[in-house]
């Protein structure tokens, strides 16, 4: 699990250095790079994993008291060229002469061990819709982008494990949708396969007349069978969801973090996605200039923070300070104002 | 002394109710800040107002959400830097009485240096204009704001804040409770000296 992410000259972002969880969630206000960070992680695990080319940004990762870097940063080791081989570069701090090849070696391996590939979720109902190509066989089960397209294909492949995986995943859909008996995955061509769901009442409703708040939660429910990654990242979680439907999309990331061991970051502008989570957990991310660029700031660690949790809980806490323009209320002291009536 | 006042509308709040480029200065006179030329010092600052239903609610949890919005108001009035706390909530013939006890109990816990002067009116603020006025039974007058109306001859948020401001608080009979529970509160807020 990453438990320090540093940013150098990526995107919006000048220079940030933040811990996470794992469960963790980005709120604030638009354009304060949120999704950059996410950009950004998602980057550097890729490089890592051996799946993404090292490019000329400085990320940098710690993880078991390990630093990951794909640039110099003060107080790291330059590249070298097995590391580099491996897509990435280590950081022991100052090995000593002799031992670096060693070391170093050690690291990659560590890397390797940690670091098994990262994905992106902001689904789109109408991709998650569309009927997918079939998985070959060993393909990993995984979407095909970020937007969910596949997902028949992926349920298909789960369906095929022979184990408990589809009926699991099956009971969880039908217990928030009690009008859904099942699931269905026909194969409709000699190479794709679609997404249905069959009523209570026998009626079949394929995927492009479900709504899409089943769709989104069949896609989320799903996330914990798929191939294993270390870091999944997802981008507004409570998009086309009822509000108490949030809470159950947070259950199941909640325990693809615990269960399947992956590191679930997330960007949310929802209060209630916020409710679901502890105070280590969020993490308020702002970008007031050009020139400051993004910061981020652990939500625990802003003004009075102990003593509005004492009255908020979370979410609430973080609307009813928020501006969605700097959120300087929520991170500054208030001096001497009262909050006038409207 | 530093005032933070809340309430549901104009009745309670007067020009406090408006947005700030449209409040007069002073701002109306409301019924809150007319109670209290009864019983506060006449150095009085009103450093801001909260309409009740601007306190965010998401989620229940243990408290109710008029507790919650108590506690809400008390931690808005501490860091506005206010020394006290006013405000009202009609009952409107829900159970609100309790759940708002609740919360100033919990508020004084947590923001022991914050005196808070509230309580719900029961059954709203005409029913305590309606005591003011000296009449028996007010908390149990259906429609009181008719009855306001149609006996008093008070329409509107100035004229009923006038009328609390012209009479004296010494006729309110023993059974206006929550206005004498209100009462009670800014005298011991504002000790003997504050009361008129």
């Amino acid at each position: 699990m990453i438990t320090r992410f540093q940013i150098e000259d990526y995107g919006c972002i000048r220079k940030v250095d933040f811990a996470l969880t794992p469960l963790h969630a980005f709120i604030g206000p638009n354009d304060s790079g949120k999704s950059t960070i996410l950009r950004a992680m998602h980057q550097l695990v890729q490089t890592a994993s051996g799946l993404m080319p090292v490019r000329g940004n400085t990320l940098a990762a710690t993880f078991a008291g390990n630093v990951y870097s794909t640039g110099t940063k003060p107080g790291t080791t330059r590249t070298t060229e097995r590391l580099e081989e491996a897509g990435g570069r280590s950081t022991p701090a100052d090995p000593p002469p002799g031992e670096a090849s060693q070391v170093r070696k050690h690291h990659v391996r560590l890397f390797q061990q940690e670091f098994r590939g990262a994905s992106i979720v902001r689904f789109d109902p109408d991709r998650m819709r569309a009927p997918s190509p079939l998985l070959t066989e060993g393909q990993s089960t995984r979407l095909l982008n970020e937007r969910g397209a596949g997902l028949a294909g992926v349920l298909l492949a789960i369906l095929g494990r022979g184990n408990d995986d589809f009926t699991d995943l099956t009971r969880a859909v039908c217990t928030l949708f009690p009008m859904v008996k099942r699931i269905r995955v026909p194969v409709v061509s000699s190479d794709q396969v679609a997404l249905e769901v069959q009523l209570t009442d026998g009626t079949i409703v394929p995927a492009a007349q479900m709504s899409e708040g089943l769709l989104y939660y069949i896609g989320f429910a799903a996330l914990r069978f798929f191939a294993p990654v270390s870091l999944l990242l997802v981008e507004e979680p409570e998009n086309g969801l009822h509000p108490s439907r949030i809470a159950e999309v947070m259950k199941v990331l909640r325990t693809i973090s615990t269960e399947v061991g992956t590191q679930v970051v997330l960007a949310t502008h929802s209060p209630l996605v916020v409710n679901e989570l502890q105070p280590d957990e969020v993490s308020l991310v702002t970008r007031r200039s050009l020139e400051e660029g993004t910061r981020v700031t652990p939500i625990r660690d802003t003004p009075n923070f102990a003593k509005r949790h004492s009255v908020y809980s979370l979410g609430e806490l973080w609307l009813s300070y928020a501006d969605g323009i700097d959120e300087s209320p929520l991170l500054e002291a208030r001096p001497d104002v009262g909050k006038a009536a409207g | 002394m530093k005032i933070l006042l809340a309430g549901e509308g104009p009745t309670e709040l007067g020009g406090w109710f408006d947005e700030p480029p449209y409040r007069g200065d002073p701002p109306r006179l409301g019924v809150l800040v007319a109670l209290l030329a009864h019983t506060g010092p006449a150095a009085l600052t009103i450093v801001g107002a909260i309409i009740w239903k601007h306190i965010r609610k998401y989620r229940g949890g243990v408290r109710s959400a008029e507790s919650r919005t108590v506690l809400g108001l008390a931690l808005e009035a501490s860091e506005a830097g206010a020394d006290v706390l006013v405000f009202a909530r009609d009952n409107d013939r829900d159970h609100r009485q309790e759940e708002i006890e609740r919360g100033i109990l919990e508020a004084s816990e947590r923001f022991p240096s914050l005196r808070i002067i509230g309580s719900a009116a029961v059954e709203d603020t005409e029913g305590w204009l309606l005591a003011i006025a000296g009449r028996l039974h007010s908390e149990a007058v259906p429609n009181s704001k008719a009855v306001v109306a149609s006996e008093l001859g008070l329409e509107n948020t100035t004229q009923k804040a006038e009328f609390v401001k012209q009479m004296g608080l010494g006729g309110i009979p023993a059974d206006a409770r929550s206005l004498r529970r209100w009462i009670d509160r800014a005298r011991a807020a504002f000790g003997p000296g504050g009361s008129t």
